[in-house]
């Protein structure tokens, strides 16, 4: 039979930002519950991944020795791939070997997020799996609870926090955003690949609990705006391919996603990585590129949007979501214990959280990154071109033959002139720098 | 170099998923039938959606529930509602 059940809080989705919130919430004493569509938190969730850790820290001191994460970043490298060739940047300062590690940890969501579910019910806080929210339940336009819309209980509560994630139907649902378009999103898709632990300590130069997050840029996603990665976990890796939606649609070129991640996977730089691996597991994403200027709005009487669902994503090279996910979490718990104290749930009351983000890293981060996806979306000879160009450069340069160098160079000087515009790659490099960085 | 490519099949093979015995993808094919694009046949990393005598078919039980071909589907054909709780796939190395 169906019931109805009331809490003070409901925080629809277990990931990082609907953890936080409820963890926050709980510690200040305010009843709340949890609610995840999957078998358990993590289960629906996949990112690259690299959990940037400082506010999860701040939460919880024990992180480093109790948190369940693979490898500590220890080591990075950024490259550019094109045609069979690799060019890159490879770095590890000491930095990122002793603790606090930069605060960079791979991980995997169905272990993560697991574990901070339980410190969330440790904190008080219930959580409900296995659980849909089709709908939130209205009365006077305000948000007064959730419903599977089957045959589950209703949960009624003071407030509902939607940390849905990037696939934001319930957002769109409560009219807080229109239906989201190919513009608005990434996909990526991602292989789990068992090598063993000793194996990915000497392919990748690894000693003890470091760990090596890898980049790729160029043709790893031919002509799309995105990348391929590898991370390495502790006995596998995580091997995947990201890029935009809408890029992707427009290209036409057949390609499956599949397809793209199995080329990267062949790629002459990629394919010693994973070579003799066995596939344990694949998933699929969506990562959100909404980006500053297309934010939806956050809240409504008695309702809060935060994390992924909120497009609250750094969109540049930086990557940081789940840290920008928590952040939103925590401001929409502290908003709401303000209004918990007044008993008002009004959105006049909601909007300091809009106020906290703004005042914040998050919406800051995000102001400062506004352009980064437009414009490479416009100039995509950065992402198709110059990096191709660039590499052929660097090859000419070492060919090893009894050419006088005076005419190697010259050759070289005659081949760029001949295939870019200096003053387009000019203009391009001032907005790259002014738009990227 | 022998090139090894893994098939979609065989990747499908390995995502756990409890199958629920409703689709929670609903196609509607007087709308797929006037679209030219037909993008969900390629996008989906899955592979869920096949062209059969002209109607677009959705194998929901192999759906990884990214929600791409929902955002990508501007004419609403698709449907995509996620699958009731319970059901649909368990990650456990995202
Ligand atoms: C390929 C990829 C790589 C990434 N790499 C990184 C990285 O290296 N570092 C980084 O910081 N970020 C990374 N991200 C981004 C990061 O994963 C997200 O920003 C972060 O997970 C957002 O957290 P969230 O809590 O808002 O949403 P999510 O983590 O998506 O959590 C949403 C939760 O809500 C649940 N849910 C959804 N709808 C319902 C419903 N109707 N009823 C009940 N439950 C529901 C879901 O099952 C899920 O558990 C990556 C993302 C992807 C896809």
């Amino acid at each position: 039979m169906r019931q109805t059940d009331k809490s003070e809080v409901i925080v629809v989705g277990a990931g990082p930002s609907g953890l936080a919130c409820a963890y926050t919430l709980a510690k200040k004493g305010i009843e709340t519950i949890v609610i995840e569509r999957g078998e358990y938190p993590g289960a629906k969730n996949m990112f690259g991944g690299i959990f940037f850790s400082s506010i999860m820290e701040k939460l919880f001191p024990s992180f480093l020795d109790d948190a369940p994460w693979e490898r500590f970043v220890g080591k990075r490298k950024f490259a550019i791939l094109s045609g069979d060739s690799e060019m890159a940047f490879d770095t590890k300062p000491e930095f990122f070997n002793k603790p606090p590690y930069n605060h960079s940890f791979i991980a995997k969501r169905g272990e993560m997020d697991k574990w901070f579910a339980k410190k969330v019910e440790e904190a008080g806080a219930s959580i409900l799996t296995d659980y849909c929210v089709q709908d939130f339940l209205y009365e006077n336009g305000k948000v007064v609870g959730i419903t599977s819309g089957g045959d589950d209980d209703s949960f009624m509560a003071d407030c509902v926090v939607c940390a849905e994630g990037a696939n934001s139907i319930l957002t769109e649902k409560a009219g807080l955003r229109e239906k989201i378009g190919p513009e608005r999103r990434s996909i990526a898709v991602k292989e789990n690949i068992r090598l063993g632990q000793s194996v990915i300590e000497d392919r990748f130069g690894l000693t003890g609990r470091q760990g090596a997050a890898y980049e790729y840029f160029g043709s790893s996603v031919p002509g799309l705006l995105g990348n391929g990665f590898i991370y390495t976990n502790r006995d596998s890796i995580s091997v995947g391919v990201g890029f935009s939606l809408s890029d992707y649609l427009e290209k036409k070129d057949g390609k499956t996603p599949n397809d793209i991640l199995e080329d990267f996977k062949n790629h002459p730089a990629i394919s010693p990585l994973v070579r003799g691996g066995e596939t344990v597991e694949y998933m699929a994403h969506m990562i959100p590129s909404d980006g500053f200027k297309h934010l939806p709005e956050l809240y409504r009487d008695g309702l809060l949007i935060t994390g992924d669902a909120a497009g609250l994503l750094n969109t540049s090279f930086f990557h940081e979501g789940v840290n920008l996910a928590m952040a939103s979490g925590i401001f929409a718990a502290e908003t709401l214990a303000e209004a918990h104290e007044k008993s008002d749930f009004t959105s006049e009351t909601l909007s300091e959280y809009e106020k906290k983000l703004k005042n914040s890293f998050v919406i800051k981060d995000l102001e400062n990154c506004k352009n980064f996806l437009s414009f490479l979306h416009d100039h995509k000879a950065i992402i198709n071109d110059y990096p191709a160009l660039m590499n052929d450069v660097v090859v000419d340069y070492f060919r090893v033959s009894e050419k006088p160098k005076s005419v190697v160079k010259k050759e070289i000087f005659n081949r760029v002139m001949k295939n870019v515009n200096i003053t387009q790659m000019a203009g391009d490099m001032w907005g790259a720098w002014r738009n990227l960085v | 170099m022998a090139k090894s490519r893994l098939s979609l099949e065989d990747k499908l093979f390995l995502v756990k998923t409890a199958k629920d015995t409703v689709s929670h993808i609903k196609i509607d094919n007087s709308i797929c039938k006037k679209c030219r694009d037909k993008l969900c046949l390629r996008l989906c990393p899955a592979g869920t959606y096949e062209e059969i005598n002209g109607k677009i078919e959705a194998a929901y039980e192999n759906c990884l529930e990214c929600g791409s071909c929902r955002v990508a589907c501007r004419d609403g054909g698709i449907r995509w509602s996620n699958p009731r709780g319970g059901f649909g796939v368990s990650f456990s190395n995202g």
